[in-house]
């Protein structure tokens, strides 16, 4: 797939999202902004379901983290919420570090139920722990004065989402993308050409989980607060439910899906108090209809339309020799 | 370069080899003949630390590389190249080769490009999804990417199965001409013909066992018992 392809979505997206303070009110940038976040939290979480094939059921515990992080050493420490989302990466890496080291030895039910088991360990200290985190009644956080009008804030996020984005989008086209993409296909391959699947899995996390952190020490200025909930497990199925929404093998699948949680759930919101159950329905319609999400059968249609040699997938012939490799006499 | 001493593997309950020895000298290639599902493919994997033996060990360059993993194996400088083409469809040609590239201790300097030389045909289609090759070209990119661990073995399980004669012949010319540049080389194969052309040393396996070794210029010598092992 060539690059320009992934990349000029991107592009049209940025310019688009940029010029949107001038188009819109102020209460839609907002929400743009609740969306910018939402979709680097859902890209960063997809560097590990659709790049490395790694399946986190607690990717919340690091945007949990990262907000936390802003949150504590402003209200502890009274530094300001720049250098706190500056520290935010490293913490919350650090603690990728510390639970990767665990649950990449396990594989895929295995490694979503430890996943979720550690990210609701955090959550229950978290929520918890009044007299440092101020438990469920949340932590205050005040951006300085130059962040506080909506649109300062707005073009703020935007730049640090556009780098995290640029970050990822980086790593999907290096080699080292392509080898968690390899592990992906096939590990026992990828480890008899040499490569160390484990310690790939783990760079994929620890970085999946600093992103994280980036998109929630985002979120607690915006709110001007950090809750526990933003480190529930039902937070952990949401960049699930947005990525496979928007397609986990496209790009910019889970910023499409992300998009259309974040104005689903603005929509519902005003008329019943489960917006969750609406997107679930939602995502349950579209993966039953269309299994590659949104971007996935955009680009099918667009690939067909050009009638190129190649089809969107391989032969499924490929993927069945895949699949047996591992128990042949 | 190689030493397998009596090796022992199972399958969960299932005993598949039974105390294979081979050895394989610097600079050579060796050939394991035999039918299907007589444990040729499992020698390869126990060698590369796939299905680990439950006896015997295995020695390469002189150190026991029996329980390690296969990346650390893969690291020394075994390369290896499975049956049925194991390409990974999803990666472009390229990507396939580069997730591939390390440099391993006594190797010989392969990079792309040079993969590219032996392989023409992987430079037409170095953008393409390595899915969409052929079977033939699919062979050529698994051979390509195991030399771009810079190997100083081979391991090739059955490389010219289930391919078109004319893809046989530019196969062969490519595993001679390694050959030829000095790669050290353990390769599974079905049938003599192409044993002939390639080995300096014969072993001919059956339910599980070693059971003919034998020099290149004893093959025309024992044709006959050698058949013998390899029809049912």
């Amino acid at each position: 797939m060539g690059w320009r392809r992934e990349a000029a979505p991107l592009l049209v997206l940025l310019a688009t999202m940029a010029a949107l303070p001038f188009l819109v009110g102020e209460s839609d940038v907002y929400l743009a902004n609740d969306f910018l976040i939402t979709a680097l939290f859902a890209m960063s979480f997809n560097l590990l379901l659709g790049q490395a094939g790694m399946l986190s059921f607690g990717h919340a515990a690091f945007y949990g983290l990262g907000a936390y992080t802003v949150a504590l050493l402003y209200s502890k420490l009274g530094v300001p919420i720049v250098p706190g989302i500056l520290a935010a990466p490293l913490v919350a890496g650090v603690m990728a570090l510390a639970i990767g080291f665990f649950v990449v030895r396990l594989e895929g039910m295995y490694f979503a139920m430890l996943s979720l088991s550690f990210a609701q360990l955090i959550f229950s200290v978290v929520s918890s722990w009044y007299s440092f985190t101020g438990g469920d009644n949340g932590l205050p956080v005040s951006p300085p004065d130059w962040l506080l009008p909506t649109n300062a804030y707005y073009y703020f996020t935007l730049a640090v989402v556009s780098v995290c984005i640029g970050l990822l989008f980086l790593v999907r086209r290096s080699t080292f993308g392509a080898a968690l993409a390899a592990i992906r296909e096939n590990p026992q391959r990828a480890a008899y050409l040499g490569l160390n699947v484990r310690v790939y899995q783990l760079a994929a996390f620890v970085l999946a989980g600093a992103l994280a952190g980036v998109a929630g020490s985002l979120r607690s200025p915006l709110q001007q607060m950090a809750f526990p909930s933003l480190l529930y497990w039902t937070q952990s199925a949401d960049p699930v439910l947005m990525t496979l929404a928007g397609g986990v093998g496209a790009f910019i699948g889970p910023i499409v899906g992300a998009a259309l949680f974040v104005l689903l759930t603005f929509v519902v919101t005003s008329h019943t108090d489960y917006p969750l159950f609406a997107f679930g329905a939602v995502v349950l319609v579209l993966v039953l209809f269309l299994p590659k999400g949104i971007v996935g059968t955009v680009e099918g249609w667009w690939d067909r339309r050009r009638a190129k040699p190649a089809p969107a997938t391989p032969p499924q012939a490929a993927h069945a020799a895949a699949q047996q490799e591992g128990s042949r006499p | 370069m190689l030493e397998c001493d009596r090796l022992h593997t199972y399958y969960g309950a299932a005993h598949v080899l039974f105390a294979v020895s081979l050895n394989v000298a610097p600079g050579t290639a060796a050939c394991i003949l035999g039918r299907n599902g007589v444990g040729k493919s499992t020698t390869l994997r126990t060698v590369m630390g796939l299905t680990p033996p439950r006896e015997g060990s295995i020695l390469f360059k002189g150190r026991r590389i029996d329980g390690l993993p296969a990346y650390k194996v893969a690291r020394m400088g075994l390369g290896y190249v499975p049956e049925d083409r194991r390409v990974f469809a999803e990666l472009s040609v390229e990507d396939n080769l580069l997730v591939a590239e390390r440099q391993a201790e006594g190797g010989f300097g392969w990079t792309a490009e040079r993969a590219f030389e032996v392989f023409p045909a992987l430079q037409e289609f170095r953008t393409r999804l390595a899915g969409f090759l052929s079977g033939g070209q699919q062979q050529m990119l698994t051979i390509a990417r195991a030399l771009m661990g810079n190997p100083s073995m081979l391991l090739l399980d059955e490389p010219t199965e289930g391919l078109s004669p004319v893809m046989v012949k530019t196969l062969e010319e490519a595993i001679l001409s390694l050959k030829r540049e000095g790669l050290t080389m353990l390769v599974a194969a079905q049938d003599m013909h192409f044993a002939a052309k390639v080995a300096d040393h014969l072993y001919v396996m059956n339910r599980g066992a070693i059971v003919y070794e034998g020099q290149r210029a004893d093959m025309e010598r024992d044709a006959a018992v050698i058949q013998s092992h390899l029809v049912v």
